[in-house]
């Protein structure tokens, strides 16, 4: 059973097999977890929507169309739930994000230009705190508004196409990509701020 | 009158007035369904934006200004964040994403800021490795334990005497037909002629299955338990089952209910014992939706519609998504447009669902919505922050809805 593809194991679900559906939450359930905690900021929220996903999927199985790829509907669905969650519970932290950024500091140019290569970003292999670091990604994370926040993770997580980004948010084309383009940008920006305060001063 | 434009950028709405206005929102616009610790704040944050046209405050009102409030708060964030990349950096991302997010696959010129992407990419993904196995029980548990509510409506026959008017069905239906303009591409004219044929075959089953019981329309079963979603679970709980009704009884085929325009769509022989279609997308066609206190009393209106090519709502909610555009089309004819048959017989083709104020998806009460918004659609686009990426409207809606009266068309699933 551990072998067999998302779609196969959805199939017989469907047919009524329940131990497919757990096979099925199992597999999925520490990278949509990850995902989930990164989009909505803390890993409670994230269980709740956790759950509200895989409730809906079992809700709409039915409508699934065999011939699609199971794991793209799964985050569509999850990233359609953590929506709703935030827009119901996450009100704060849209409110900081309505008020002007900091420009101070930067270079101060308003529409700034982020180069990359001045952002110094850490390979795996550093030797970092690792729970330090995912607090401070988090950090940068969630000071992006949602929509940034929400295509930078449904692009890293699930590594699709633009053109799949299209189908799974029903945006045009030309709108994920500069949208994603300003998430990258804007995730950039953030982290290069945190990084540079918690760096020792020489 | 205030100077909306000003406000949106120096006024921050308070946390406590924000959750006031979502928990208003939540309640459908009435006050008093809102919990009371937020309802003064509630009535006055809609006041104070009911205000913006000197009028007083009545519920659609408040329910546009309380969502352009929301959407200057949405979109405003875009705007104040021009982090830009620079234009090597973009073109680094695109080929990095073209790649298949693999660095080795990325043109070597790129691949250093390739190589910072894709090391932003690992940070973003990695994260605590917890495998939560209460959480996993909790899930299969909440998700076979998930019941459907049931709830039995009385059987009502229509009165309508659509026999009365299926002789004309065939005329007018072929007058349809011979009206159209040229189609661009031979397989959408196709297409739509197939409907059109389908069409004149559903009306004059209709007529005889009016004809043999009593004027009723085809109808499933007595009784109604939750959704007229639910295509495919039990008859008594999708709206489908009802249109189905014809195929099951002999008066027409599944052929016939299947338009050329939906891949999915169910073909050849009714599977014996069967009620309905099996899944959503099988079905071609939303039909009238047939319970609700009002219906289905005689539909006193000929022109009111009574079939529709497959809404394109239906398949949002099930994907979990909000209603945010009733103005979209069918997809069965690659979203041109779809056909309606009407009460008396006659088809036609409608290049969107919006009648006037009837929309072909929505209720009356939905309808109302969307019709405040789009009426107040220039001033939101006037006052609108640059960098906005759009005006969305989030319509409830969860697909138990019930028509409010016997002529307004809402049609599903």
């Amino acid at each position: 059973m551990d072998q067999e593809s998302d779609e196969v194991l959805f199939e017989r679900y469907r047919g009524g097999d329940r131990g497919a559906f757990r096979t099925i939450i199992e597999r999925h359930q520490p990278e949509l977890l990850r995902f989930l905690t990164r989009l909505v900021g803390d890993q409670a929220g994230a269980e709740d929507v956790f759950q509200e996903a895989f409730l809906q999927v079992h809700l709409s199985a039915d409508t699934f169309d065999a011939t699609r790829r199971f794991r793209p509907w799964l985050f569509t669905i999850a990233a359609n739930k953590a929506r709703d969650y935030l827009r119901r519970k996450g009100r704060r932290r849209t409110l900081e994000l309505s008020a002007p950024v900091d420009r101070g500091g930067e270079g101060g140019d308003a529409g700034s230009f982020i180069d990359l290569m001045e952002v110094r970003v850490p390979s795996p292999s550093d030797a970092l705190d690792r729970d330090e670091t995912n607090r401070q990604v988090q950090k940068a994370l969630d000071e992006l508004p949602l929509i940034l926040r929400e295509i930078l993770l449904l692009a890293y997580f699930q590594r699709i196409s633009y053109a799949q980004i299209s189908d799974e948010l029903g945006i045009p084309l030309g709108t994920v990509k500069s949208r994603l383009h300003a998430a990258v940008a804007a995730f950039a920006k953030k982290w290069k701020v945190i990084d540079e305060q918690q760096r020792p001063k020489p | 009158m205030t100077d909306f434009s000003d406000s949106i950028h120096s006024h921050q709405l308070v946390s406590a007035d924000a959750d006031a206005i979502d928990a208003l929102i939540d309640a459908g616009f009435d006050l008093s369904r809102v919990p009371e610790a937020l309802r003064v704040r509630a009535g006055h944050a809609a006041s104070v934006m009911g205000l913006m046209d000197g009028t007083a405050p009545q519920t659609s009102q408040t329910l546009i200004d309380v969502t352009m409030a929301r959407l200057a708060r949405i979109a405003n964030p875009i705007a104040d964040f021009d982090a830009v990349l620079s234009g090597e950096d973009a073109e680094a991302l695109d080929a990095y994403v073209a790649a298949d997010y693999r660095l080795a696959k990325v043109p070597s010129s790129l691949r250093a800021r390739a190589e910072q992407i894709d090391r932003m990419g690992q940070l973003l993904t990695a994260g605590h490795e917890s495998t939560n196995a209460l959480l996993v029980e909790r899930t299969l548990r909440a998700v076979t334990t998930t019941r459907r509510h049931q709830e039995p409506l009385p059987t009502r026959s229509t009165g309508f005497r659509f026999a009365d008017l299926i002789s004309v069905a065939a005329v007018l239906l072929m007058g349809v037909a011979v009206a159209w303009p040229v189609m661009s591409t031979a397989k959408s004219y196709a297409n739509k002629a197939d409907c059109a044929t389908n069409l004149a075959g559903i009306a004059s089953a209709m007529g005889r299955y009016t004809t043999d019981f009593r004027d009723q329309l085809p109808m499933a079963a007595a009784s109604f338990g939750g959704s007229w979603l639910n295509v495919g679970t039990t008859p008594d709980r999708s709206n489908s089952a009802n249109l189905y009704t014809l195929a099951r009884t002999g008066y027409t085929g599944l052929d016939t209910l299947a338009c050329r325009g939906n891949p999915m769509a169910a073909h050849g022989e009714c599977e014996p014992g069967s009620t309905d279609w099996k899944s959503l997308p099988k079905v071609s066609y939303s039909y009238y939706i047939m319970f609700g206190d009002e219906r289905p009393t005689p539909v006193s209106n000929p022109q009111t519609v009574i079939l529709t090519d497959r809404s394109p709502l239906p398949m949002r909610l099930v994907n979990g998504e909000q209603v945010s555009f009733p103005g979209e089309n069918s997809p069965n004819h690659g979203g041109q447009g779809q056909f309606g048959l009407r009460a008396d017989g006659s088809a036609v083709w409608m290049t969107t669902p919006q009648m006037g104020e009837d929309n072909l998806w929505l209720n009356g009460q939905q309808e109302r919505y969307w019709n405040d918004f789009q009426a107040r659609l220039p001033e939101y686009r006037r006052l609108a922050p640059k960098g906005a990426d759009g005006l969305i409207i989030r319509i409830p809606m969860h697909g138990d809805e019930l028509p409010e009266s016997a002529d307004n068309t809402f049609v599903g699933p």
